[in-house]
């Protein structure tokens, strides 16, 4: 097997935590009210459901092949020719949406923190130290998280608990304004964020301890689910409609937090955050990138691919936008529906067929 | 970065050869990272920053360029004392005053930094002050600056001052380091409405459109000190309606406005009393401004009612505030008073102006989402004729350290 470490199931929930969170805690909030309106604080218990659907089908894939990941599956459900172009897609795939993170990173710290850094230099140095964490090895990727989460997690609740004397509770009204369907369209937005919870396709094969998986992929859907909303929930007491008006709700919140005088220009914090959180997803997607391409071409380590796929994802972090308004495109609700069909229609075909071919042919051996 | 990982390469292949080749490649590796940590290309000392603690934005009319001006702190002055023949008639003198025009703000703020020696930064800046002229042209402009430059923060307070914003940043108060603190500690006070950049945007983009904002004047100054020896003080409630200054109410009206938008502190009612000569003043300790809205059978109307709890400072009647029905006959006294400022208050936003300062439309949208829905295009000829019912309840609470009335004989006390 290509990877030799081993991670605990919890290990692979915190590293899934900030991977999903990073990059939405910015852009989710503007997103879902640009479509919800005041609906907005639920909607990610909309998308909840597509995460568990995403969980799921992750764990079924990994029930169909225990010691494989999705794209050793894949040849094994769709025969060798079949199975690399699924494969392929996903070799194409990956780079864009790793490409996106990046980028996104890189237009956030641009615009919030050093505006006269060239670009190059913010992505590549991130990337850099992401590709070292990566060539490590999954149980440095593991442990550097758990490290990262915990600085992501403190921080956050700090930040957030220190606007609750500028909140004001009466913005929850009025609930269901337009109905119900403004809210589950601005569902769309969490919902492509939880479909990344098929990473745990590719990294449940290497988790020691699976015997209470199902229990606990489902409580880390809930956790996310609860983050997006309280998130959410904060922008829009604090800022009401004008929530959608803003490229980085959060960080608006964070600048806005006074208390005795002192308490102020937070907004750095919101920054440490950012980076800490971005660091693990960078590195997480990073490997499954790796871990893909290695896999896909049948090599025995994934470690030489790192530092050609990471300088990859960069490159494709210039080529996927020009500006800050190119990436609102790209993480607006029509992409999203180009990330629901990689991350959550295609894996869920790759489950339907294979659970087919177990049937026919547990059906052919119980014929004779 | 290539070339960082091909020297990393070429390191670990001089391993086991020569040692002299594998310090080369360190060496060659490390300086190529040094190539990209070289930059710091965000790097700003503080010794190169003018720290900008208000802004000030004027007009001298419609058509005409924006006038943008900046108080900026001088670090010299601040820290210790002068160096001697400090006299008390000049001012502190740890801020100036850097104005420049322009077409828009965005170009004014171009042009002021031409006229600073060092990188203008606003970052700091917590007290926005718009002059009268600029506040007619309308606030729209001045908040899409605000809110999309990036150092801006949204928590600065904004005003609308009588005279130009640049006199008011001028001044050099004598008791705080710069105007603009004196002005934020005001807005801390709550010594007027209390409104921050992104109060006034809400306020504005909301269905209410409109937006209220303290009116600043300048304290004139004491005889024979530095004209500037003074403070800017808050006067007056100036209204907007969209984003545009329409008019400036005053005491009594502008204390209706502020118990109308729940900001009312620091204020004392005197309630005079029929028979008697004296009079009696009651601090409130917090006023609460409910506002329920219903519409029954297509009659949209707005029940207004305030809450308010206030202790007796001063009284100069002869009562001895100790029996209950003395009590009571100045708590009518009070609320009749208040209902009558608040009253007032409503017809003018309502009648007169009618402009929703009061946040009905907020309130129809939360609780009658359907019905605001079908009707919010009518909203401005709806807006007057909603039926307003005012109720104020109030409470004394305590009569102060003081029961009787002092500095009066005690057998001219009436205990009854």
């Amino acid at each position: 097997m290509i990877e030799k470490g081993k991670i605990s199931l919890a290990q692979m929930n915190i590293l899934i935590y900030p991977a999903i969170l990073a990059t939405s805690i910015l852009s989710v909030p503007s997103i879902t009210m640009a479509h919800a309106g005041h609906d907005m604080w639920f909607t990610p218990i909309w998308g909840a459901l597509v995460g568990f659907l995403t969980v799921f089908i992750a764990l079924g894939l990994n029930k169909l092949y225990p010691e494989r990941t999705m794209i050793e599956a894949s040849t094994a459900i769709l025969g060798s020719v079949l199975g690399k172009i699924f494969g392929l897609f996903y070799m194409l795939y990956l780079p864009h949406l790793t490409g996106v993170i990046i980028r996104t990173y890189g237009e956030f710290i641009i615009s919030n923190a050093l505006p006269h850094t060239p670009m190059y230099a913010i992505m590549g140095t991130m990337v850099l130290v992401c590709a070292i964490n990566v060539r490590s090895g999954l149980e440095v990727i593991a442990r550097s998280g758990q490290i990262f989460v915990a600085l992501f997690v403190i921080l956050a609740t700090f930040l957030l608990a220190l606007l609750i004397g500028e909140l004001h509770p009466a913005e929850f009204l009025p609930i269901g304004e337009k109905g119900l369907r403004p809210s589950i369209v601005g569902a769309l937005a969490p919902a492509a964020w939880l479909t990344e919870f098929i990473l745990i396709a590719f990294l449940l094969p290497f988790v020691h301890n699976r015997s209470k998986v199902v229990r606990k992929s489902i409580i880390a859907v809930l956790y996310v689910t609860l983050s997006m909303v309280v998130i959410n929930v904060v922008c829009l007491l604090l800022m009401g409609d004008m929530t959608t008006s803003f490229a980085y709700p959060v960080m608006i919140a964070a600048r806005y937090i006074t208390i005795a005088d002192f308490m102020q220009h937070l907004e750095a914090f919101v920054i440490a955050i950012w980076i800490s959180g971005i660091f693990v997803k960078i590195s997480v997607f990073l490997y499954v990138y790796s871990l893909t391409i290695a896999q896909w071409l049948g090599m025995k380590d994934y470690r030489p691919v790192v530092f050609p796929t990471a300088f990859l994802c960069t490159v494709f972090a210039y080529w996927i936008a020009r500006g800050k308004s190119d990436i609102s495109g790209i993480i607006s609700a029509s992409s999203n529906l180009y990330t629901l069909i990689a991350l959550l229609i295609l894996p869920s075909l790759l489950l339907a067929i294979g659970m087919m071919r177990q049937k026919i042919s547990g059906q052919g051996k119980a014929a004779p | 970065m290539m070339a960082w990982i091909a020297g990393c390469r070429s390191c670990a292949a001089a391993w086991s050869n020569a040692c002299l080749l594998r310090s080369a490649a360190l060496a060659l590796s490390f300086s190529l990272i040094a190539v990209l940590l070289a930059g710091c290309w965000d790097r700003t000392e503080i010794n190169d920053l003018a720290i900008v603690l208000a802004a000030g934005i004027d007009s001298p009319g419609e058509g005409k360029d924006y006038l943008l001006s900046a108080q900026v702190f001088v670090p010299r002055q601040s820290s210790g004392g002068k160096a001697g023949g400090s006299s008390e008639t000049t001012p502190g003198g740890v801020t100036v005053v850097k104005s420049a025009t322009g077409s828009n703000l965005a170009e004014a703020m171009i042009r002021l930094q031409t006229k600073i020696s060092r990188h203008v930064f606003w970052g700091h800046c917590e007290t926005v002050v718009i002059g009268e002229n600029a506040a007619k042209r309308g606030l729209r402009q001045y908040l899409d600056f605000l809110l999309r430059y990036a150092q801006f923060r949204e928590h600065a307070y904004v005003y609308m001052s009588e005279p130009p914003a640049r006199e008011i940043l001028a001044l050099l108060p004598p008791l705080e380091r710069s105007s603009a603190e004196a002005l934020r500690e005001m807005g801390n006070l709550k010594l007027g409405a209390k409104v921050t950049i992104l109060d006034l945007a809400k306020s504005i983009e909301g269905v209410g459109q409109s937006a209220v904002l303290s009116r600043l004047r300048i304290l004139p100054p004491e005889q024979g000190r530095d004209k500037l020896a003074t403070m800017p003080y808050m006067r007056g409630i100036a209204l907007f309606r969209k984003d545009a200054y329409i008019r400036t109410v005053t005491e009594p009206i502008s204390i209706g406005v502020l118990i109308m938008l729940n900001q009312l502190e620091n204020y004392v009612f005197t309630v005079k009393l029929g028979d008697s000569k004296g009079f009696v003043a009651i601090k409130p300790l917090q006023i609460r401004t409910t506002m329920t809205p219903r519409i029954q059978k297509g009659v949209w109307s707005m029940h207004v009612q305030v809450e308010t709890k206030g202790d007796i400072v001063l009284n100069t009647t002869d009562l001895a505030l100790l029996a209950p029905d003395q009590v009571k006959a100045i708590e009518r006294l009070w609320k009749e008073k208040m209902t009558g400022i608040i009253q007032a208050s409503i017809d003018l936003a309502q009648k007169k102006l009618k402009t929703d300062f009061y946040g009905y439309a907020a309130a129809f949208r939360r609780h009658y989402p359907k019905q605001w829905n079908a009707s919010r295009s009518r909203w401005e000829s709806i807006y007057p004729d909603v039926e307003t019912s005012l109720q104020v309840k109030v409470l004394i609470m305590r009569s102060g350290k003081s029961e009787s009335p002092q500095g009066v004989p005690e057998d001219t006390i009436i205990r009854k």
